[in-house]
């Protein structure tokens, strides 16, 4: 390796240029001046300014006093010499470019995260916090679009409200049901214990327990407050995407969803939980939990539709999943069932609101 | 690498478009990510590009501003001009509304004289300091004066510009200039605009072949075509690569200004003695703020 190269040296207190050679040393370099004295600059006394870009002069300054090395490859020796000298060396285009994507690609990342984990987080955070009365209210409103259809026959309504308290004993909330003439095999769960059965698939259960078991399910969404986690998330992305455009007209927006419940997507993981926790939900109140298995197994069939390799794409887990995972959950559990609904005809409960 | 103290003493330029690009872009991707608080370095990295890239006399120049003293300047000028807002609303209408109008006259002048001290101070050639010692009272004056007078601003501005401890010299007259300037305006205004290259090019030559240092005079040699040439040319480079080709126009630019000016004569080095005067980035940070431009 090198380690004597020509420069010319800058006193700081006259223009004149002296021709000099540098020594390179380890900790620092000796510079001679041409027939007169020479002296030794410490590397972390001297600061580059110059010598970036390829072909540019390299410039080391010390206070006032400066060395213009012309020669190329200086920096190099330098920097093979002593790596951990305060010296940066050239730095060519590709390297900036690449400080510089990887600048964009920390931002975009601390955007995504903050997007993706805080935005849930703080909107979960404050979903747990409001009181019940605000719950019910947004449970009302979302409920609303579907109280012309209700079905006028008390009989769903009071059986459902005997299966809902011996599920729900002691809760907080004040459920409510409201059965929709409506040919959807489905159910959901407003905030605030509304609880809404399509006729549909009340028609499709076969015996109380099997209704227990959906309801069950929703009533855990219920009590995790899964649906008001999921609008004010929902809320929290629209009022963050309204912010960053600067519209006030999607603000206004994203407060009327509260509104189109119907078309909330709950996610993966809460289905799961709802699964989970509403079988152990059905076996403490010894109401047989084989219901819910087969009422899983009916909205399986009805649901066979969406072909198997969508299932990723789709926000609730894959049926034959969550069929085998309860099946197993109500094999380890052992007690005697009590009997649902005594003297009461279930195909007159189901059928009452055709 | 000896600086030749006689003869003729060239002007180059060797920035390329290709690393001012990749300049710039990282300056416009740190300033998006840091909310455009890194917009003061992104400026001083500009600078430092430029001044490390321009040669004269076989020697670079050396720029040795921060970042941090003119994000300071600009902080201070920030609350200094939300200051001078918040109290014109204060005070009651009559009152308040001459004086803001009085202090924005006052601060512009402030703030051209501020910057170019700032900018002139922060310059070097051969490890001496280049350095600018207007005062902006009297910035005013020259202004004024210069309405009936064109050399008088050109004289303050040259004779206050130091390098070292001496001072430039300007000896363009009065009657000289109000001939150049009546000529290309009367016939800027005939052509429509299109003589303007060469009345520009025409004071170019004037002022530069009336500066002196030591006993070294300065020239340039451009031509009114030669610049309507370059502006076209650079127009074009611009527009149809919408924009990407900007810093290859700005590299033309600096290679064409340095490949025109050149000094010849003694520029007496021998009695040069480093001189500084340290300005702060007040002005700039205030030039900056009301938007002063100052065309160098």
């Amino acid at each position: 390796m090198r380690l004597r190269w020509p420069a010319d040296y800058l006193d700081g207190q006259t223009p004149q240029a002296r021709e000099a050679s540098v020594t390179l040393a380890p900790t620092g370099m000796e510079i001679k001046l041409v027939g007169g004295s020479s002296f030794w600059w410490r590397y972390d006394e001297a600061h580059q300014t110059q010598g970036r870009y390829a072909g540019e002069p390299v410039r080391l300054e010390r206070g006032d006093e400066a060395l213009v090395i012309t020669e190329a490859g200086f920096l190099d020796a330098l920097k093979r010499l002593s790596p951990k000298a305060p010296i940066r060396g050239t730095e060519a285009l590709p390297r900036l470019l690449g400080k510089a994507t990887l600048a964009g690609i920390a931002a975009i990342a601390l955007a995504t995260s903050l997007y993706l984990k805080g935005l849930p987080f703080l909107a979960d955070q404050a979903a747990a916090r409001i009181p019940l009365s605000w719950e019910e209210k947004l449970g009302d409103l979302a409920i609303a679009r579907w109280m012309d259809d209700r079905c006028p026959d008390p009989v769903p309504r009071e059986a459902i409200d005997i299966i809902v308290a011996a599920l729900a004993p002691g809760s907080r909330y004040d459920y409510q049901i409201t059965v929709v003439k409506s040919p959807m095999v489905n159910a959901l769960a407003a905030p605030g214990g509304r609880l809404v059965i399509f006729t549909g698939l009340l028609e499709k259960t076969r015996s109380p327990e099997e209704l227990a078991g959906i309801l069950a399910h929703e009533i855990q969404h219920v009590e995790q407050r899964h649906t008001t986690k999921a609008l004010f998330r929902q809320f929290a992305t629209q009022i963050l995407l309204a912010a960053i455009v600067g519209n006030t007209k999607d603000l206004s927006a994203a407060l009327e969803t509260s509104d189109m419940l119907g078309n909330l997507h709950s996610s993966r993981e809460y289905e799961l939980e709802a699964d989970i926790e509403g079988m152990k939900r059905l076996q403490r109140a010894r109401i047989d939990s084989t219901g819910m298995l087969r009422a899983f197994e009916t909205l399986e069939k009805e649901t066979e539709t969406l072909p198997q390799g969508l299932e990723l794409f789709s926000t609730h887990p894959h049926w034959g999943e969550r069929v085998t995972r309860l099946r197993l959950l109500a094999t380890e559990a052992h007690y005697e069932p009590i009997t649902l609904l005594p003297g009461v005809n279930w195909n007159t409960v189901r059928t009452s609101c055709r | 690498m000896q600086t030749h103290d006689q003869h003729r003493h060239r002007w180059g330029f060797h920035g390329d478009g290709g690393s001012l690009l990749g300049l710039h872009l990282v300056n416009m991707l740190l300033t998006v990510c840091t909310l455009g608080i890194y917009y003061f370095w992104a400026k001083t990295k500009v600078r430092n590009y430029f001044y490390s890239q321009t040669e004269f006399s076989d020697a670079r120049f050396a720029y040795h501003g921060t970042g941090k003293e003119l994000f300071f300047g600009g902080l201070k000028a920030f609350l200094l001009l939300g200051l001078i807002v918040g109290l014109s609303i204060a005070l009651p209408e009559e009152i308040g509304t001459p004086l803001t109008v009085l202090t924005f006259i006052l601060l512009g002048n402030l703030a051209v004289v501020g910057a170019i001290r700032y900018r002139v101070s922060r310059s070097s050639w051969q490890g001496i300091r280049f350095s600018f010692r207007g005062e902006w009272k009297d910035y005013f004056l020259v202004s004024l004066k210069s309405i009936l007078f064109p050399a008088a601003s050109w004289q303050w501005l040259v004779e206050n510009t130091y390098y070292g401890n001496r001072s430039f010299k300007f000896s363009g007259k009065n009657s000289e200039l109000w001939t150049l300037i009546i000529k290309g305006v009367l016939l800027s205004m005939i052509t429509f605009g299109i003589y303007s290259f060469w009345f520009r090019a025409d004071m170019e030559r004037y002022l530069a072949s009336h500066i002196r240092f030591a006993g070294a005079r300065f020239h340039s040699t451009v031509t009114g075509s030669g610049l309507l040439g370059l502006e076209l040319t650079n127009w074009l480079l611009v527009a149809f690569t919408f924009g990407i080709g900007m810093p290859w126009a700005q590299v033309r630019k600096a290679r064409f200004v340095s490949s025109h000016v050149s000094a010849t004569g003694d520029l007496g080095l021998a009695s040069i003695r480093q001189e500084k005067r340290i300005a702060k980035a007040g002005g700039e940070g205030l030039a900056d703020a009301l938007d002063v431009s100052l065309g160098f």
